[in-house]
């Protein structure tokens, strides 16, 4: 189905449309698609009227085109939840008139749920089931069956050996039906919904909450508490009962049918058992409700409603789902949330900003990819200048107030957003309200956030321009101007080591030497490390990494292709120089200490030599976690050049298990092709055995590949995980011998940094618990850092 | 016939499929209204938030040699390139709001500017050449061979 109802010229993805040969037949159907997308939207008419309309068009139809029409009807219900109750109307009109499609569409739907939960497809299984249980408001299905469908799910809650991320999403998926049907099912079936409602509450106190500090965005329990989300859902549910059942937010079209409505002939759901959990399932991760508004914050206009409320539940859930279908059109994604029907009676924009602020700070990882909440928050301001940019500066002030408490890696997510967007707007702020970050020690939070944010606004403009946006007194967060550091230069000391060698290296270079001119060259450079040559200098020579490396980045230091290409010309120099552990921490080395001024230039650098393997994977995690990388190992740059490596080695190991699966798949289709043409000639059967073992041969050496590849992989984050145990055990251990407290704001940011570690690459380190367990996170290990792997075991149990 | 006609016959059939085949596959992107100033590290840093930069060529003029408001961003994927189109393309850098539009793959050369003075072609000739370039093409599906004026430039 096509989720495009606007052409938009500026998509990226877009196939051009094909012009269709007219013929009636799918002319009909692409008609009735898009009469049935656009339902609810702006209308002349009313949406009574149009519904109305509508379900005589389809009902005219349904002889000719029942199955598209069905197939449509099940995908919107699956894929446009945020009108759900515009097309349970529709659904129920058409039972009205034509009780046999009801039942027919009722079962689709049925398929559909089953489709959807074997394929790991979770939310939108919700969607489905809630979109069922609306179905009992628009007399399509008998509360009976319904109740009996959530039994069901609830008696999940007593299947043994199961995760408990299974039972969750089965008491999830009944709770947040409850706002849109809990009403009629109580009227219906009050005795089995109090029996439902106590079995739930039982599991909910006796699950497990371990994995909730790790999920939570602010640590503090003021000024709103972070919640776990099936907690607060429940506590919004039993406030909806103690309301019994009023619900007023939700737009309920089907009341104004209620007369033809309730003479309809309803269906019995038929009875559904939960497919059973298996190895392969991936339930939805849990989650904590992100708040940072309540009833104070809007000034004027609507009140927001409390954070128990069914109202705030519904709300947030509509806009979760219109970024969900939309994020790729920010344009059209940012109007559709500023036309939440009912936005009249609520403070929306405080809801939208709230909401996108959730998802971009959501832990494990942001539902979307984080640069398309810049670009929407930008989209909404331009639509609603007069309003939101305001809304949106008090979040901003908001979340600078609360720095002290907040997830680090969401105030890195708060830094790119930041700065990015003041980019956008001439860098226009008034830093003077934050000047109370000035008397702060500058590792602080606070300071440390504002630094970090005119680093990223430098990198996206110049250095004077920075200067020139903040006020004199902030000049001590200003980042330094990013030039190299030449050692080698005019002012260098005439007793330096190396440097009459690096003038003659430079010569060299200018004169266009190869690469075997210039080892020649180096082979003079005598080596510190050494008291006599024996080895021919060929062994780690720290001096002449230095005396090459430097003087080559300082020829090249015009921008970074030229140093690109500097390094692509003499790589065999550089191979060589590095062939030892020792010589690739050195040129890490070397690299920071020209460019330390320059972190940009640092990390793309890093990247390169990634990339052209003159350095590994865990030549960087060593050198980031080396004494001499201890003063900048706060700085957000580092952490970005990290889990960039990580994500380098994660897709290196990817490609070759991809190359080896293609190869595998190649010997099979030659297998099979080989049985079918079994009988031809000799030649032909000579040959495909020579293919045959050319591909079983190929296999192998990728088969060795992807092993080898693993190896390094499981090494780099064994090196990482043992070295953040041995930096936090030599704090705390110090702090408990001195008796200081062991809550410094090092200690803080190391131990959330490591819990980073966890979070960014999940799915690749649970294929490595095993070891991890066995070799680092035993039983022997300080608690403080223990916790911090229970809770992400936690985070799938 | 007049000398003021030129006939177009150098034109396959093939070229423009061609053309779209490869926007299709692209991983490449040509980013345009940059100003003057605007650095690689600047582009980089901006284009690297919708994934990881392949590679990044600056637009320079035919004549000066330098950055003359355009240049081209490679990434290592598609699906990076389409984020970018999304989410970067209609946004500022360095205070001017840059266009980005799917490129065929950058080759030496194309860093060039083709301006009459050495800079870029300007927006309004870019489009009469790429009109006139698609009127030309589908004529010549249809085997006629169309005459034409020489084309203008700005």
């Amino acid at each position: 189905m096509s989720r495009r109802r606007h052409s938009d010229e500026s998509d990226a993805g877009s196939q051009p449309h094909k012009r269709r040969r007219t013929s009636e037949p799918i002319e009909i159907e692409d008609r009735l698609e898009s009469l049935i997308c656009r339902v609810g939207e702006k209308s002349t008419s009313s949406l009574e009227s149009n519904l109305e309309g509508l379900a005589g068009v389809l009902e005219a139809d349904l002889p000719n085109y029942k199955s598209k029409i069905l197939r449509i009807l099940c995908a919107v219900a699956r894929l446009l939840p945020e009108k759900l109750t515009v097309y349970t109307t529709l659904v129920g009109l058409l039972n009205a008139r034509n009780y046999n499609f009801g039942g027919e569409f009722v079962e689709a739907m049925i398929r559909q749920l089953k489709e959807t939960l074997k394929s790991n497809l979770y939310s939108e299984a919700v969607y489905l089931v809630r979109f069922l249980s609306d179905l009992v408001n628009c007399h399509v299905i008998a509360a009976p069956s319904m109740v009996a469908m959530f039994e069901n799910f609830v008696s999940v809650t007593q299947e043994e050996d199961i995760p408990q991320v299974r039972s969750d999403w089965y008491v999830y998926v009944v709770l947040s039906s409850l706002p849109w049907i809990g009403k009629e099912l109580y009227e219906k079936k009050d005795v089995e919904m109090d029996r439902l409602l106590n079995q739930i509450e039982g599991y909910l106190k006796r699950r497990q909450k371990t994995h909730v500090p790790m999920l939570q965005v602010w640590t503090a329990e003021k000024p709103h508490p972070q919640e776990e989300y099936l907690d607060c859902l429940w506590a919004q549910v039993q406030k909806l009962k103690k309301d019994r059942w009023q619900e007023r937010h939700i737009l309920r079209p089907y009341i104004a049918f209620d007369s033809v409505l309730c003479e309809a002939l309803q269906h019995n759901l038929p009875p559904f058992t939960p497919p059973a959990h298996s190895d392969d399932a991936v339930y939805p991760m849990p989650h904590v409700v992100f708040r940072m508004f309540d009833y104070t914050d809007a000034p004027e206009g609507p009140v927001m409603p409390g954070s128990h409320s069914v109202e705030r539940f519904v709300i947030e859930e509509n806009l979760h789902c219109i970024i969900k279908s939309h994020w790729r059109e920010r344009k059209t994604c940012a109007a559709q949330l500023l036309s939440y029907p009912g936005k009249n009676k609520i403070p929306l924009n405080y809801h939208i900003v709230e909401v996108i602020f959730g998802e971009l700070f959501q832990l494990p990882s942001p539902p979307h990819i984080d640069v398309m909440y810049t670009a929407l928050l930008i989209e909404l301001c331009k639509l609603q200048p007069g309003s939101l940019p305001q809304v949106l500066a008090q979040a901003t002030e908001m979340m600078y107030m609360r720095l002290d408490t907040m997830n680090t890696t969401c105030i890195d997510r708060l830094i790119n957003w930041f700065s990015h967007h003041l980019s956008n707007f001439q860098f226009r702020w008034s830093w003077d309200d934050w000047a109370d970050c000035l008397t702060q020690d500058i590792e602080k939070p606070k300071p440390k956030f504002v630094k970090e944010v005119l680093d990223k606004c430098m990198r996206l403009s110049y250095h004077q321009r920075i200067v020139d946006i903040v006020p004199p007194s902030f000049s001590a967060l200003i980042p330094a101007d990013p030039v190299c550091s030449y050692k080698y230069g005019e002012e260098a000391d005439s007793s330096l080591p190396g440097l009459a060698m690096a003038t003659t290296v430079g010569n060299a270079i200018k004169n266009r030497a190869s690469n075997e001119e210039i080892l020649i060259v180096l082979k003079d450079v005598p080596n510190p490390n050494q008291d006599d040559d024996d080895d021919g200098g060929d062994g780690f020579n720290p001096l002449k990494i230095e005396v090459f490396l430097q003087t080559l980045l300082h020829l090249a230091a015009k921008s970074s292709s030229h140093s690109f290409s500097a390094l692509a010309k003499f790589h065999e120099v550089l191979k060589t120089l590095t062939d030892s552990d020792e010589g690739k921490l050195h040129i890490l080395r070397v690299l920071y200490e020209f460019w330390r001024n320059h972190p940009q230039m640092i990390s793309v650098l890093v990247d390169k030599l990634v990339r052209t393997q003159i350095v590994d994977c865990a030549a960087v995690a060593n050198w980031i976690f080396s004494p001499e990388m201890a003063h900048d190992f706060t700085r957000f740059y580092v952490w970005e050049i990290l889990h960039s490596t990580i994500r380098k080695m994660n897709k290196h190991v990817q490609k070759i298990q991809k190359e080896l699966d293609e190869a595998k798949v190649k010997l099979e289709k030659q297998h099979n092709k080989k049985q079918r043409d079994s009988g031809d000639e000799e030649d032909m059967e000579k040959n495909s055995e020579d293919e045959e073992g050319q591909l079983e041969e190929q296999i192998e050496r990728l088969q060795e590949k992807v092993e080898s590849a693993q190896s390094e992989q499981k090494n780099l984050f064994l090196v990482i995980f043992q070295r953040f145990i041995m930096l936090l055990t030599e704090h705390l251990v110090r702090c408990e011998t001195s008796g200081v407290d062991i809550n410094t704001t090092w200690y803080k940011n190391c131990i959330e940094r490591l819990q980073q570690i966890f979070l960014m690459h999940h799915v690749i380190i649970q294929q490595y618990m095993g070891t991890l367990e066995n070799l680092l996170f035993t039983a022997e290990l300080d608690h403080h850092i223990l916790a911090v792997y229970q809770q992400f075991c936690a985070l799938q149990l | 016939m007049d000398k003021f006609i030129t006939i177009f016959f150098s034109f396959s059939f093939g070229n423009r499929y061609e053309q779209e085949k490869l926007l299709k596959q692209s991983c490449s992107l040509y980013v345009g209204n940059l100003s003057f100033y605007t650095t690689e590290e600047q582009v980089h840093e901006l284009f690297s938030k919708s994934g990881d930069v392949k590679r990044i060529v600056i637009g320079l003029d035919k004549v000066k040699k330098t950055a003359c408001g355009f240049c081209f961003v490679e990434y290592y994927t598609r699906a990076d390139a389409e984020h970018a189109m999304r989410f970067i393309n209609g946004t500022r850098l360095d205070d001017r709001i840059i266009r980005t539009d799917w490129d065929a793959g950058f080759k030496e050369g194309r860093q060039f500017g083709r301006g009459k003075s050495g800079g870029q072609v300007s927006d309004k000739a870019h489009n009469e050449i790429t009109m006139i370039t698609i009127i030309i093409t589908s004529i010549f599906q249809e085997h006629v061979f169309f005459v034409t004026s020489k084309k203008k430039h700005n």
